[in-house]
């Protein structure tokens, strides 16, 4: 059976990409992740491989030609195996391009062409009485949309067609800014519809960034609202020097609030990978209203174990080699550890302030070689859903840390992914999928947002938390978990100044 | 009352017919009145003679089972027997009319709308007027202006009448028991150009309900109500639109007192386009009544301004292309639909 080499989606912004040289020939041996031609995207360029053993049979893309995402490239046969020109046409018409946006509205658009609205002397455009009311309805202005109906009427069939417009623009994958209240910017993916009831928020771990989750986004956007961001340090935002900036999980955690709020994302299940794990607790015990659930992904802030040699390589001066060293650490399938990923992780460390700021956050988090326990003491108070995900063979964070955390977590969820390492996005990225719509689809129904009080963010001096009460609802929450004689959590200013030392 | 169970193809006319029987045979009340409805049945010297059952036979065969005391044949002369309906239904029976042409009423008018229509409420409710007058509608067979007119829309404007119009043979049966068994004044309009249209008809006694629309046909682009013969017509204009992809709900009131308005605006909710089509005269109709209901009750559903084919504003006319030309046809109704799609 041969196999049909298609167009990669390298990012979930990936539509197409050019082909700028073909590395192999018609008629060469291949091995499976054998590189066989180079491919360019609006981002990077990179090297399409082999997906399996065998003889490059057909090349049907050549170079120069721009191929839309999983569009045909090639066909590869077992050795030995005879493929006709009729098998090969088959196979390269089979491959299904990944349409355009908007396509898939114009076949389904209405026979006649939508036009510009008409409109009298005095400028009122012309619309039905149920466009009226339902462009009401939707918040959608008539003068942004076109007419189908009869003499440039706007008909109630024209605003459903906008409002769908308007969804999935909005549903587009796009790479927004968020600038927090400090003026600081966070880069974040956002991406899937605005209306989805569930809401995801992707952190990423130290030296990471957005990019980590780039397997996974795609399987899940068209059912979830998402964002990965990338935390301050890291990534496309800013990198602060260490004395200016809280690099601290708490600290960093106050950043993740902002933008879940900035972004309408409220309350979200919030997905921390190592030590955006860390940065999702806090976030869990800082601001609970704004979690609806904790994904925690071979999670920092859990236990006091930490890989020695990921702290010296978070501390070498940034290099390749550097680079390349922590993606080994991290990810067991060394195939899996591609020049590409080495290129992007040395590109994120090596970015002016980076440095600084993942030494400031190894200070913080790792003092004396150990993790900061400040985060785990206070399992026991944590009443948001929570699943802890963790690779079994992971270097970085020991595996047992997993099974004391969901002891601790009343009502934890865990699942150990067996063979992989620490990153069980990259390595395990269908299961994790599947593990993560699990867990999302048990959650009960998503509170509707309320606002919270402007003061919630800073954190609350001891004296101003001793005599403040409780909000009704963190009350009722504690009230209702299994631990209910326990006081409700009340952070104490030691420990919240404790993530200092 | 027994549960139909089975169904037969009839004419219209027949399924009227089995109505009338249905009815005397279940309630001795029932009596009918008309002009030449029994004819030479059962009189001594024209004993070869059958019913003729009224000029298109639709009474045919009941004198024979009934009896001239319950199937009277009447003078031509309206105001008598439309008025004696009225008086004997006020002393306990329950009298079937045949007014033969709809365009005859008035000669009988006082006795209708003035006496009939208005007993039960000026004696509060201590006298009940179940009569059933039986009339001819509709163009389409040469019988010129005074024959050929719809006027329902003239009895749909006073209080104390039901107007019924049924257009197939099963509606025209179930209908017309139910109007006997009613204790109100009920006008049933007969479309003479349906008398032979075929049907299957339900057995048995089963009344269908006043005010409940039939959907003739189910559709998402556009409400068509049309009314009596004009549910065929719009039938057949819907085939035309299929082909177009433009797919027509027609909706058939079945009564137009009491109207279904439920019916006609969930239609309308669902396809936000409303034709309607209506055989008679276009001012203060029943079209533009219920044009009127839709502007008022449902104007946030309206996508397109509401259309109606009708009559023109003049009698029926003879001459054969004309009257042609005078009933609301299926290129009529697809032109209307798509001038608002």
């Amino acid at each position: 059976m041969p196999t049909i080499v298609t167009m990669p989606k390298w990012g979930l912004t990936m539509t197409t990409g050019t082909i700028t040289s073909w590395i192999a020939s018609e008629g060469d041996e291949v091995v499976e992740g054998a590189p066989l031609l180079t491919v360019e995207t609006e981002k990077a360029v990179n090297d399409v491989e082999a997906p399996a053993e065998g003889v490059l049979v057909k090349i049907v893309a050549g170079t120069g030609d721009e191929i839309p995402v999983m569009g045909a490239l090639a066909v590869i046969a077992a050795k030995g195996e005879v493929v006709s020109d009729d098998e090969i046409a088959a196979l390269v018409g089979g491959a299904a391009p990944v349409a355009a946006a908007g396509a898939a509205t114009a076949a389904a658009g209405p026979a006649r062409a939508p036009r510009a609205a008409a409109r009298d002397a005095s400028g009122r455009v012309n619309a039905s009485p149920a466009a009226r009311k339902r462009a009401a309805e939707l918040g959608i202005d008539l003068a942004t949309v076109e007419a189908t109906g009869p003499g440039g009427r706007i008909t109630s069939e024209d605003i459903d067609r906008a409002a769908a417009a308007a969804r999935s623009a909005s549903a587009a994958p796009r790479e927004d800014i968020v600038t927090l209240a400090s003026g600081r910017q966070i880069a974040a993916l956002v991406a899937g519809p605005e209306d989805a009831e569930t809401k995801l928020l992707f952190v990423h771990g130290l030296t990471g960034s957005q990019s980590t989750w780039g397997a996974v986004l795609g399987p899940l956007v068209d059912r979830y609202r998402l964002a990965a961001i990338d935390l301050p340090g890291h990534g496309k935002s800013d990198k602060p020097m260490p004395e200016a900036a809280d690099y601290s999980a708490a600290g960093l955690a106050e950043n993740v609030g902002e933008v879940i709020v900035s972004l309408g994302l409220a309350p979200a299940v919030v997905v921390g990978h190592s030590f955006g794990g860390a940065v999702a607790l806090s976030l869990a015990q800082q601001r609970p209203k704004l979690v609806r659930a904790l994904v925690l992904v071979d999670s920092g802030g859990l236990g006091p174990e930490i890989s020695p040699e990921l702290i010296s390589l978070a501390e070498a001066h940034p290099s390749k080699d550097v680079a390349r060293s922590l993606l080994e650490l991290f990810i067991e399938d060394k195939r899996l550890v591609l020049d590409r990923g080495v290129d992007d992780m040395y590109h994120g460390i090596s970015q002016a302030g980076a440095h600084g700021a993942i030494r400031a956050i190894v200070d913080d988090a790792f003092p004396e070689g150990k993790q900061n326990l400040s985060l785990a003491e206070k399992l026991g108070d944590v009443h948001t859903p929570t699943f802890l995900v963790w690779g079994e063979l992971d270097r970085v964070i020991p595996v047992s840390q997993s099974a004391a955390a969901h002891d601790k977590i009343a009502g934890s969820w865990l699942e150990v992914i067996e063979g992989i390492g620490h990153v069980p996005q990259v390595e395990a990225p269908q299961r994790f999928v599947e593990l993560l719509e699990e867990f999302v689809t048990s959650l009960p129904p998503a509170a509707a947002p309320e606002p919270e009080p402007e003061s919630e963010p800073e954190p609350k001096t001891e004296a101003e938390t001793a005599t403040a009460e409780p909000a009704a609802d963190e009350v009722e929450a504690a009230n209702a978990a299994a631990s209910s004689e326990e006081e409700p959590p009340s952070p104490s200013e030691s420990e919240l100044t404790s993530n200092q030392g | 009352m027994a549960t139909a169970t089975a169904a037969r193809t009839m004419t219209y006319q027949q399924a009227i017919n089995d109505a009338l029987r249905i009815a005397m045979r279940e309630d001795p009340r029932v009596v009918l009145l008309g002009e030449d409805i029994a004819g030479g049945a059962m009189v001594d010297h024209l004993i070869n003679d059958d019913a003729w059952g009224g000029p298109m036979g639709v009474t045919k065969g009941l004198v024979q089972e009934f009896g001239r005391d319950r199937v009277l044949d009447t003078p031509i002369t309206e105001a008598g027997f439309i008025g004696a309906a009225a008086g004997a239904a006020a002393t306990g029976l329950r009298p079937v009319a045949e007014l033969m042409f709809v365009d005859f009423f008035g000669c009988c008018m006082d006795q209708i709308y003035n006496q009939g229509a208005k007993f039960r409420y000026m004696f509060g409710g201590k006298a009940i007027c179940p009569v059933v007058i039986r009339t001819q509608i509709g163009a389409g067979v040469s019988a010129a202006a005074q024959h050929s007119g719809c006027h329902y829309s003239v009895f749909t404007h006073m209080p104390g009448i039901k107007c019924v119009v049924p257009s197939t043979p099963a509606d025209a049966k179930g209908l017309l028991l139910t109007a006997i068994r009613d204790d109100d004044l009920v006008l049933f309009f007969e479309n003479k150009v349906l008398y032979g249209t075929k049907g299957e008809v339900p057995e048995g006694d089963e009344g269908i309900p006043f005010g409940v629309a039939d959907i003739k046909r189910e559709g998402e682009d556009v409400t068509i109500v049309a009314i009596s013969r004009m549910v065929q017509q719009s039938l057949a204009a819907a085939k035309t639109l299929a082909a177009e992809g433009i797919e027509a709900e027609v909706v058939d009131p079945r009564t137009l007192s009491p109207l279904d308005e439920g019916t006609i605006l969930e239609s309308v909710a669902k396809t936000h386009h409303l034709v309607i089509v209506d055989e008679d005269n276009p001012r203060c109709s029943v079209a533009t009544d219920i044009a009127a209901m839709v502007a008022d009750k449902g104007f946030d559903l309206l996508d397109a301004p509401v259309k109606i084919v009708s009559a023109p504003h003049t009698p029926v006319p003879f001459s054969p292309p004309l009257e042609h030309a005078y009933v609301p046809s299926p290129d009529r109704i697809v032109e209307a639909v798509r001038s608002i799609r």
